[in-house]
């Protein structure tokens, strides 16, 4: 008996023994604890609108729903719009919210959530695009924030040039043929970032959705 | 405290009559014919540039080797003029728009950062002006623009390039704009946009052609680096042996490759390691002018100027009397 | 045995601050130091997560057997930063922004397992603590004079507020980066060389009036 006890605890006293089990139990312990307090800080998808209309207007304005693919209300159209703006095979972009701030039979602003795919890696970028519709029939982007990116590692390169030179009359550009592109050279439409010429496809492709959208393709 | 009457040194023992200070002043004179022709094309500001960055090297150093406790007049009896051709150099490679405090910073970060520091003459790692020529680009190009076309128009009718550079429109990809001057307008420096010092290049080679007489640089190896910057640059280009004169006359090849590229601290002990280096400078200068389309002498000199020691490690010079034995013919 | 708190806070912030002294955790230094206001976040989460790592491994220290520390301490570290993660897109979303790559790039910040391996594993609960505390407070502090330096110099504001339209772009690129650290790393050991130097000289004038006195 005593032998056989012996044996035990020597069995349990055994480096490798308490080595894995101090591991697996810190793993499991310390993984609950995660869990717990991930359900507990959990952002959700509206509270990142009110955070990014916070930043935007200042305070949360009144606002109606057009298009929310988050939205657990029913009555909200939920369905993505996608966009092929190039005739080839993949789509380039999506609108995943559009929000009206103000009347919107006179000047008013919408904002729209966009993301733009052909990123670096196959990533993609999401972007808040504010158009703001003026009375004379004019409609110019006034605002482009990020949102947030999927597998894009040069971020930094996509400057205040970068993001200020969308901030044009979109009114005809698509009818015009005019889009965003990552061809470099003099005009609001080409590209001032380089290096990063990936990411700044995709974010290229977000705000174009938001011109295609603006010009009538819905 | 006088100076020492016995002086202790190590073998060998070789007496020469040229000091530091007499090179440093033939580069001076070298560097006149380019400070004139700066001067005449740009106008006052360019002279003033050029004085500010001059004396703001000279004080510096003075400065920092009195915070060293020694005596100014130890300090000026010691002086080696290494420190002018230093701040002329700085100056000479800034445009004539950047503002006037810019050649200061740049001649005060290049003396006491990269030389003083380190230890004085001939102990800096890299060459202390194109360090400052680095630091003036990197921290006041934002302010500046675009490149100012000089006094002199062109005097074979060719259009006046603003804005981008010569070399700008070489290497844009998308359409590359043959110069709109003609090759001896590059050669002269008339109606070129760029930097004080680089423009006319006429002067930069007669200044070369001056040390090398007077053998203070080796003609051979400026020679190398640019014949090697054309040569690549031809050669990513297709073949076409048009890109061979522009390519060579714009930019700031010619001030790099005579002057910077040639100081004594920061270049290889031995011929084949210089060859290796030059070489390695003109692919180095083509190669990133074609994939950046932005002036990139100076960062190359300083890309290789870090991999001096390297070379000299590799590359051993050949002791003192030494000589090859040659084998026998027929040797079993 | 009896702590010495004074020790633990002097070593935390002047004798062996992790930054300027030990050299440690270069990486979000060198990276975060453009903006004055990026060093207090970088701080605050460096705080937080040594503080806790450093309570918890204090914790365990008989528990987790030698051959397994290291795993089990990056596991421990790796929790607590997850938690900043959380709390910070929470809270203080500026922040979380700000911060970007370099807040899961703490788990590997060598100060966090410098302390966890040198300290903490040996100490009692409330020395680690203290001890995390002020390493946190020294690393805050040399980042905010290295960004405050680097904003005034580099973008002409400090903590965001605009001082002048003068701008010097080496000190906001990366290249002004490596120099500002260096440069706060000779005029940290020149003050402090200074000090001992001339508490050394007051300890042997000290001792030398002693003698002469008993003479």
């Amino acid at each position: 008996m005593k032998d056989q006890n012996n044996k035990l605890s020597s069995f349990f006293n055994s480096v490798w023994f308490r080595c894995i089990s101090v591991l697996l139990v810190l793993t499991v312990v310390l993984s609950s604890t995660l869990a717990i307090f991930n359900d507990v800080l959990y952002v959700s998808a509206s509270e990142r609108t009110d955070r990014a209309l916070k930043k935007i207007y200042g305070v949360i304005p009144n606002y109606t729903t057009l298009l929310d693919v988050d939205s657990l209300e029913d009555g909200i159209n939920k369905t993505v719009i996608n966009y092929n703006l190039d005739a080839d095979a993949d789509f380039e972009g999506a609108i995943n919210k559009i929000y009206v701030i103000g009347d919107q039979n006179g000047e008013h602003d919408e904002l729209f959530q966009s993301v733009g795919f052909e990123g670096y890696k196959g990533g993609s970028i999401t972007l808040w695009v504010r158009v703001k519709y003026l009375s004379n029939g004019n409609k110019k982007i006034e605002q482009v924030l990020l949102q947030e990116y999927d597998k894009q590692t040069l971020m930094s390169k996509l400057n205040s040039a970068f993001y200020n030179r969308f901030l044009v009359d979109v009114t005809n550009a698509y009818n015009d043929g005019n889009l965003f592109t990552t061809a470099s050279g003099k005009g609001q439409f080409s590209n001032p970032v380089s290096g990063a010429t990936y990411s700044a496809n995709a974010g290229n492709n977000a705000v174009n959705c938001v011109v295609a959208y603006v010009g009538g393709v819905q | 405290m006088a100076d020492r009457l016995l002086k202790f040194s190590s073998s060998p023992h070789v007496k020469s009559p040229k000091t530091t200070r007499q090179i440093m002043i033939h580069v001076c004179i070298a560097l006149m014919p380019a400070v004139i022709m700066g001067i005449v094309l740009f106008g006052g500001m360019a002279a003033l540039i050029l004085s500010l960055s001059l004396v703001s090297a000279v004080a510096s150093e003075f400065v920092y080797l009195l915070i060293c406790k020694k005596s100014f007049r130890q300090i000026a009896r010691e002086f080696d003029f290494t420190s002018c051709v230093t701040g002329l150099l700085v100056g000479m490679s800034i445009g004539v728009n950047y503002p006037w405090y810019a050649p200061i910073f740049g001649s005060v970060f290049a003396i006491i950062v990269v030389k003083m520091i380190f230890g004085g003459t001939g102990k800096n790692l890299v060459n202390p002006a194109v360090t400052g020529r680095i630091f003036i680009f990197m921290s006041f190009q934002a302010m500046v623009g675009a490149w100012v076309i000089p006094n002199i128009n062109s005097i074979t009718g060719g259009q006046i390039n603003s804005g981008a550079t010569i070399l700008g429109g070489l290497l844009d990809a998308k359409n590359p704009t043959f110069p709109t001057l003609s090759n001896w307008d590059l050669l002269l420096g008339t109606g070129l946009a760029g930097c004080i010092g680089e423009t006319c290049k006429l002067a930069l080679i007669l200044g070369g052609i001056y040390l090398a007489v007077l053998g203070i640089i080796n003609i051979g190896y400026p020679v190398i680096y640019v014949a090697v910057t054309g040569l690549f640059t031809v050669a990513l280009n297709g073949f076409n042996f048009g890109y061979f004169l522009p390519a060579i006359l714009s930019g700031g090849l010619m001030l790099g490759a005579i002057f910077m590229a040639t100081d004594y601290t920061t270049t290889p002990n031995t011929t084949l390691g210089n060859i290796i280096y030059f070489v390695m400078l003109g692919l180095i200068t083509a190669g990133l002018r074609q994939a950046t389309h932005m002036e990139v002498v100076s960062f190359a000199i300083l890309f290789m100027n870090l991999f001096v020691p390297l070379i000299d490690k590799f590359v051993l010079p050949n002791p003192f009397g030494y000589k090859k034995i040659k084998k026998a013919k027929g040797a079993k | 045995m009896k702590t010495n708190f004074k020790k633990i806070a002097t070593d935390g912030v002047i004798t062996q601050n992790p930054t300027l002294k030990l050299v440690l955790g270069t990486c979000p230094t060198l990276a975060l130091t453009t903006m004055a206001m990026n060093g207090i976040y970088m701080g605050l989460a460096v705080t937080f997560v040594l503080i806790c790592s450093n309570v918890l491994i204090s914790l365990l220290r008989k528990l987790i057997p030698s051959q397994v520390r290291i795993p089990a301490f990056v596991l421990i570290i790796a929790t607590f930063v997850t938690l900043v993660r959380l709390l910070l897109d929470k809270l203080l979303p500026d922040a979380y922004e700000v911060l970007g790559l370099y807040l899961p790039l703490i788990v590997v910040n060598c100060i966090i397992l410098a302390r966890a391996e040198s300290f903490a594993s040996k100490n009692g609960v409330i020395a680690s603590a203290t001890d995390g505390l002020f390493m946190g407070i020294g690393f805050t502090l040399a980042l905010t004079l290295m960004g405050a330096f680097r904003e005034i110099l580099g973008a002409g504001a400090v903590f965001g507020i605009t001082l002048w339209n003068f701008q010097i772009g080496f000190f906001s690129s990366s290249a002004g980066s490596f120099f500002t650290y260096a440069l706060f790393i000779a005029i940290f050991s020149l003050v402090s060389s200074t000090i001992s130097k001339s508490k050394r000289k007051k300890l042997s004038r000290l001792n030398g009036e002693n003698l002469t006195a008993e003479v």
